[in-house]
């Protein structure tokens, strides 16, 4: 059947736009895979973004900005077809399996992400970080959440704060 | 502080500074905690001041089954953005607790409420001990488009006035009304003129329903006990079930159906006498 790297196959060459990271470095991206971004999604749509020009992002650093885009060219096919009605099982367990991996990653790039995402308005990958973080929260206590998300320490009047808080949200920890 | 929490120590941020995702906006927070519980939502209000009022700007709330006093009462007086969402499960609740939240719920609500009270069993409706607990009135949810209320047989009082201007989809189940039957006239469209589903399972007390609805679609009624007479004038009627109603009559039951678009009709015919 036909091979899924045929984006760029039949139509001639995909239109293609350029995105620059705070740090000056310039990604060429499918405008496809950029539209994800409902922020960018505007400017495409008005021309922007191709030959010299490029759109700059002042906020995406190049570290951040290539793993967003590395995320936009994966889920760009199925988002084309609205959200993939005739998807096979195979694709959505390969999209699955991506995503899963994607977000195996260091907490200071996954709070960039985070920052990236909301920043371009890019859904799926809003929601699939938020998930991330979501899931180090699940199970645990106020304490071991505030060490696995990086909280320095309480201190004494910051600790006293949060026993009375338990006390008067008593009813969230039964 | 402990030692040894090895891979959690090396994690840790910067003991001095801010840690890094206390930084992120609102709406990325928001969006973190709609990925828990209710429950675990509100108690990351603890971490520290910044998290304090996230939680309160969940557009959605879902609570387990939960015993009384139940914390949906709690986490509504704390609450404070609009609501689309709103998920309440409950083990025996009181007519009194349910009657303290539900009409705050109703002026906070903008999509779909469901409740489900699990009644201890035994408690079926039948019992002489049933009529003892007190009854509360349905409030008028104003800008609610989805209601589904599963009372464990609370009763429950229709209030005769009130308009539930977006609501498209109504569904009663093991609730036992209560006073003069206003539910026919609620559910009509004056008061409720979007209302294109209505569901009505497992329900006493109401003997008499006439609906006239310019846009109810499906009516479904199921173990409407007593159910004596039931007119219904609805244009757009396309399906109509009414079944296992007409158990209890000591009267011949009346049905009075006018739907012109009706395409399916699952009507149990016992003891039925149909005057159209």
């Amino acid at each position: 059947m036909a091979a899924p790297e045929s984006g760029d196959g039949n139509n001639g060459a995909a239109r293609m736009v350029t995105l620059i990271s705070s740090d000056n470095t310039r990604f060429e991206v499918e405008a496809a895979a950029a539209s994800l971004s409902q922020t960018l999604q505007l400017t495409i749509l008005d021309g922007g973004g191709g030959g010299g020009d490029g759109i700059p992002l002042p906020n995406v650093d190049s570290a951040t900005l290539s793993k967003v885009l590395e995320y936009c060219i994966k889920h760009a096919p199925a988002a084309a077809n609205g959200g993939a009605p005739n998807a096979t099982a195979v694709d959505r367990a390969e999209l699955e399996r991506f995503d899963n991996e994607f977000v195996n990653i260091d907490q200071s790039v996954l709070y960039s992400l985070i920052m990236a995402a909301h920043n371009l308005e890019i859904e799926g990958l809003q929601s699939l970080v938020a998930k991330k973080v979501a899931d180090m929260i699940k199970g645990k206590s106020p304490m071991e959440i505030r060490r696995t998300l990086g909280f320095p320490d309480p201190t004494p009047e910051e600790q006293a704060e949060m026993n009375a808080h338990m006390l008067e949200y008593g009813w969230a920890y039964e | 502080m402990a030692q040894g929490g090895g891979g959690i120590a090396a994690e840790r941020a910067n003991p001095s500074g801010e840690d890094r995702i206390s930084v992120l906006p609102d709406d990325a927070l928001v969006l973190i905690l709609l990925h828990l519980d209710t429950a675990a939502a509100v108690r990351t209000s603890v971490l520290s001041r910044r998290w304090r009022r996230v939680w309160t700007l969940l557009p959605e709330l879902r609570f387990d089954f939960s015993p009384e006093p139940h914390p949906v009462a709690s986490a509504l007086a704390v609450h404070e953005a609009a609501l689309r969402f709103l998920d309440v499960g409950a083990l025996d609740a009181a007519p009194e607790s349910v009657a303290a939240w539900l009409p705050v719920a109703a002026n906070r609500l903008s999509g779909r409420l469901n409740f489900e009270n699990r009644a201890p069993p035994g408690r079926n409706g039948d019992g002489e001990e049933d009529g003892e607990r007190g009854a509360f009135e349905l409030p008028c949810f104003k800008s609610a488009t989805t209601v589904s209320l599963d009372l464990g047989f609370l009763r429950l009082a229709v209030p005769a006035a009130g308009v539930f201007a977006q609501l498209t989809e109504l569904r009663l189940v093991r609730v036992r009304i209560c006073g003069p039957c206003k539910l026919g006239d609620a559910v009509s469209s004056p008061r409720c003129p979007c209302l294109q589903r209505l569901t009505v399972h497992q329900t006493q007390g109401l003997d008499n329903i006439t609906i006239r609805s310019e846009s109810l679609l499906r009516v479904d009624l199921n173990a409407v006990s007593g159910l004596q007479q039931f007119n219904v004038v609805a244009p757009a009627l396309k399906e109509l079930t009414v079944r296992h109603c007409f158990f209890r009559s000591r009267t011949q039951p009346i049905a009075d159906i006018s739907a012109p678009q009706m395409g399916v009709a699952r009507v149990d015919r016992r003891g039925f006498s149909s005057k159209s």
